[in-house]
């Protein structure tokens, strides 16, 4: 860690070095580029959430072989390894991968959009409640959800999903279910913190009713961080629904779902490892994806 | 006083849980006593089985009578396996507890350090690398990579085991942990066993729980070392090793502790998967196969003790967490 | 004989890389304390004055911070030819008062642990192993606990046992800054780097502060450097003082008549802002102090001075006035008023 210093003359004499190094500072431009490079991660999320969210639309349309999804068996094709015409191989009935992956984005995406919108539209509210009325709605409230966070969610979600019946829809609506928790407990918590702020009591004061300064007085400023909260948790309900599915409670074949395709597939291997390989990797990118997103909006937030 | 009544409250929690799961298994639609016995069954074996169990009394009845048989260590027969679960469960839980043990181990033994480095090399290689795996570790579907684990380490290159926790003999049971067990009696050769089936699974246990430590343990050690008094501990000559694992780290650690705490929940759902993958007898997989066979005791008596653990390390990692800050302590 | 000077800085330049650009923060610094006095450091925020402490604390961060010309000398040695280790040993001598004593003692630990710590590292000159054999022998820490209430004594402070045991937390302000003063003895300091000791304080633990510093420094044989920008600390116990403006020490002398004769606009500036017991309004200087990014051309204080001349625009030279007193300013300089 040495410094580096130049000698100069034995006699600095400042008087004859007229010049002054101009110092660099940079420009406007340049500084709003720093920091979109900082963000750059974000971006990558967004676009790669982007592809999927088109493959999704348009699967029956840029899959190669669109009646490949539901039963169709072709054993002439079965268990192909990648090649041209099947660039993620065909499985064990014969399908080719790459268009069950394709539309399996479709159900990962829409066990994403469900699950948080239950887990939302209960667990905002809830949490609201509690820490706008307090007292022992408040107690009754967070020790219900400590409570149900005593169990780890993929088991309570198993156990709720074998229970309805399993299927697709069930495990999501059980996942759901069990996260609710979380965002209660960050509903409660701004809440707490929002409760005393000056437009609260101004709306009060003026006769707007307890719902009303809730829902729209609250809620709006409290968005932000449930906002980061619901793009963070995306990623994992697709986790948890594609490990239900995995489990065998979630997705039955032959629905084209990830976490199902997976499973099947499972007994073929170590030979046959694309069946397996390539949907899990597309789990791997749409979390990835999310978890980009939700750091970036969170930094975003928090630069504000 | 306060240690009572946090006692108190864990076992509140437990409870709760299990009248939970009790109306929860037998409230929603599903009929495992059909399923337990068979196509087959006719009506009057499924009515007598029904009768056999206990079923067709009420629930608060029922409910009063599974305390009571709690209270013996019974948790009621299983449907899957006809024993009791409890002895099921006691039988399978040493190799679930190896395996956590060990996942949270090696998440905070690599955990920790990485954070730290990072955090005192900011913007440096190890930092760079630490976000990326942070980024990814958490993202993996842990099913899919157990099986990629499983093919590339087990099959592809042959360098361990693919399923299960031993190959050879086991070691003299003295605690049920293969490792500890092997340590304690000297067999080399079974601690060698069992050690190999444990890379694997830890593996991807402790992935997403590392990528997370990592990156709390960096956040609040980059707080941390932003405060006055580690520049004055520099300025006055303390080395940046003390600095760093002392000083900062102690003040840092609260964070993560309660993050360790909020882990192990999800490290157990983990586990269930992992179990499955990787035929490992743990007690995980007996749940997972119980809950797919509704077998109703068998899914409340392991939740119920999957609750007691979570509750359990949530209390130490709430006494841990008073014990590091005096602050806590001393506004008592 | 020449005895060495405790520190010499010699025509110092630090720049300081940002994401803005490059903030040159020292221009032309040049400094001496010798052995037994106490230096004075004035200068409104951001002048440079903590700059100049942290580089001779050995706590600036050198990679955005670069020192692109002049000498830092002390103890004798060239620190820019030292290796990182015998920097970090010199810091041994170096006592250094901060300016919060809350921030600066580590919550979680006892004082009697922080204290130990420090002295058994000192004891092991810099050896880890040596550092962590020590702290774990009883006889050892025993030791540096007596000598640790022995520091606390020295201070003044009645109760050491009291003290030792206790957290930062559940001390009070005055009683936080004794404690960091005995942990600055801890080694065997040749200079005490006080960063504005008392700000923090309150006024009447300041006076008893100030008092216990040239108490100690004298009794400890101990030269200092007192950071402040409060002029009346300065008159009261430092024997010369340095002005600073805009990373330049602009003027010199002993403190005395530097304050009742300044030279430099500035230092009459800032002696004019001092609010006098006689009445009338303090008045303030003008302007703002320049942006370290793009400083002016020529003499950094130029554009709010009431003499600045066309002969500002060049960087002024240091020049040796009366009696021990420099100062760099044209006004001053027979070349410059040509």
């Amino acid at each position: 860690m040495a410094m580096t210093i130049e000698k100069t003359g034995a006699a600095p004499d400042l008087s004859a070095i007229d010049v002054e190094i101009a110092p660099q500072r940079k420009t406007g431009a340049g500084r709003r580029l720093a920091r979109l490079r900082r963000n750059r991660l974000a971006i990558v999320g967004m676009a790669v959430l982007a592809v999927l969210v088109l493959a999704a639309a348009f699967a029956p349309w840029i899959a190669p072989y669109p009646d490949d999804v539901a039963d169709s068996l072709n054993f002439d094709a079965v268990l192909v390894a990648p090649s041209f015409e099947h660039p993620m191989g065909t499985d064990e009935v014969g399908r080719d991968v790459l268009t069950r992956v394709i539309f399996g984005a479709r159900w990962s995406l829409a066990m994403a959009a469900i699950v948080l919108l239950i887990a939302v539209v209960i667990g905002v509210p809830l949490g609201l409640c509690a820490g706008y009325y307090g007292g022992a709605l408040e107690q009754v409230l967070m020790r219900l959800t400590d409570g149900f966070s005593a169990v780890p969610a993929l088991v309570l979600a198993l156990a709720i999903t074998v229970l309805l019946g399993p299927s697709l829809f069930n495990a999501m609506v059980a996942i759901g279910l069990v996260w609710w928790r979380s965002f209660a407990r960050i509903a409660h918590g701004q809440t707490l913190s929002k409760k005393q702020e000056t437009y609260v009591t101004v709306a009060r004061s003026l006769g707007a009713s307890d719902f009303h300064i809730m829902f729209r007085e609250i809620l709006p400023n409290i968005s932000s961080p449930l906002f980061v909260s619901i793009s963070l948790n995306a990623g994992y309900a697709v986790l948890t629904g594609t490990a239900l599915s995995f489990l065998g409670a979630g997705a039955r074949p032959p629905t084209p779902e990830w976490g199902q395709m997976v499973a099947s597939s499972r007994n073929y291997l170590p030979n046959a490892w694309w069946p397996s390989l390539f949907p899990g990797l597309a789990i791997f990118f749409t979390v990835v994806s999310f978890n980009l997103i939700g750091d970036g909006l969170r930094d975003y937030f928090s630069e504000e | 006083m306060r240690f009572l009544r946090r006692l108190l409250n864990m076992l509140i929690v437990i409870l709760f849980v299990s009248i939970l799961m009790f109306v929860l298994v037998r409230v929603l639609p599903g009929d495992p006593v059909g399923a337990a016995l068979g196509e087959g069954a006719t009506k009057e074996q499924v009515d007598k089985f029904r009768t056999q169990m206990g079923m067709d009394r009420p629930l608060m009845v029922q409910y009063a009578a599974y305390l009571e048989g709690l209270f013996d260590g019974h948790f009621g027969p299983s449907l899957i396996e006809s024993r009791d679960v409890g002895d099921i469960v006691w039988e399978r839980l040493p190799a679930t507890l190896e395996l956590v043990i060990c996942s949270l181990v090696v998440a905070i033994a690599f955990g920790v350090p990485l954070g730290i480095v990072a955090a005192t090399h900011r913007n440096g290689p190890i930092d760079q690398i630490g976000r990326l795996c942070s980024l990814t570790g958490v993202a993996f579907p842990q099913f899919w990579a157990a099986l990629m684990l499983q093919l590339l380490l087990g099959a592809a290159l042959a360098l361990l085991p693919i399923t299960g926790r031993l190959s050879g003999p086991p070691p003299t049971q003295i605690t049920g942990l293969y490792l500890v067990d092997a340590l304690l009696t000297g067999n080399v050769s079974a601690f060698v066993d069992a050690f190999r089936h444990l890379v694997s699974p830890t593996i991807v246990m402790a992935v997403g729980p590392l990528a997370q430590i990592t990156s709390m343990v960096r956040s609040t050690m980059l707080d941390e070392l932003d405060k006055p008094y580690v520049s004055f501990s520099r300025a006055v000559g303390m080395p940046r090793f003390l600095i760093d694992y002392k000083y900062a780290l102690r003040n840092a650690f609260s964070s993560t502790l309660t993050l360790i705490g909020f882990l192990f929940p999800l490290m157990i759902g983990g586990a269930f998967v992992v179990e499955k993958v990787f035929a490992w007898p743990g007690v995980a997989r007996f749940g997972a196969d119980s809950i797919l066979a509704n077998d109703y005791n068998a899914i409340v008596g392991v939740t119920l003790v999957v609750c007691l653990f979570v509750v359990a390390v949530n209390f130490v990692t709430e006494e841990l967490y008073v014990a590091l800050d005096p602050r806590i302590r001393l506004e008592r | 004989m020449m005895v060495d000077p405790v520190v010499r800085l010699t025509s110092l330049r630090i720049d300081f890389k940002t994401a803005d650009g490059t903030e040159q923060v020292i221009k032309d610094v040049t400094l001496r304390i010798d052995p037994g006095e106490i230096v004075g450091l004035v200068g409104e925020s951001g002048c440079g004055k903590s700059v100049t402490a942290k580089l001779l604390l050995g706590i600036l961060p050198m990679p955005p911070a670069l020192v692109t010309a002049g000498t830092v000398e002390m103890f004798g040695e060239d620190l820019a030819t030292l290796p990182a280790g015998q920097r970090d040993a010199l810091k041994k001598f170096v006592a250094y008062v901060p300016q919060d004593p809350s921030a600066v003692l580590n919550p979680s630990f006892t004082i009697a642990s922080q204290m130990i710590d420090m002295i058994i590292w000192y004891e092991s000159d810099r050896r880890l192993l040596e550092y962590f054999r020590k702290r774990h022998r009883r006889a050892d820490v025993a030791r540096a606990r007596d000598y640790a209430a022995h520091l606390l004594g020295k201070v003044y402070i009645a109760d050491p046992e009291y003290v030792l045991r206790r957290y930062s937390v559940q001390l009070s302000g005055g009683m936080r800054q004794r404690v960091l003063l005995a942990m600055a003895l801890s080694g065997s300091p040749r200079l005490m780097i006080a960063d504005e000791p008392t700000t923090a304080l309150d006024v009447t633990v300041q006076k008893r502060t100030i008092e216990l510093l040239k108490d100690l420094a004298a009794r400890e044989g101990l030269a200092g450097l007192y950071i402040t920008h409060d002029l009346g600390v300065a008159r009261e116990i430092c024997a010369r003082t340095y002005v600073m403006y805009a990373g330049t020490t602009v003027e010199n002398g002993p403190t005395g008549p530097l304050l009742d004769e300044p030279l430099h606009p500035y230092t009459r500036g800032l002696v004019e802002a001092i609010p006098s017991l006689a009445g009338g309004l303090p008045k303030t200087i003008p302007g703002q102090v320049p942006d370290y990014l793009a400083p002016p051309r020529g003499c950094r204080f130029a554009p709010r001075c009431p003499d600045a001349f066309d002969r500002c625009r060049e960087t002024p030279r240091r020049i040796d006035s009366a009696a021990h007193r420099q100062v760099s300013c044209w006004l001053y300089d027979r070349e410059g008023r040509s």
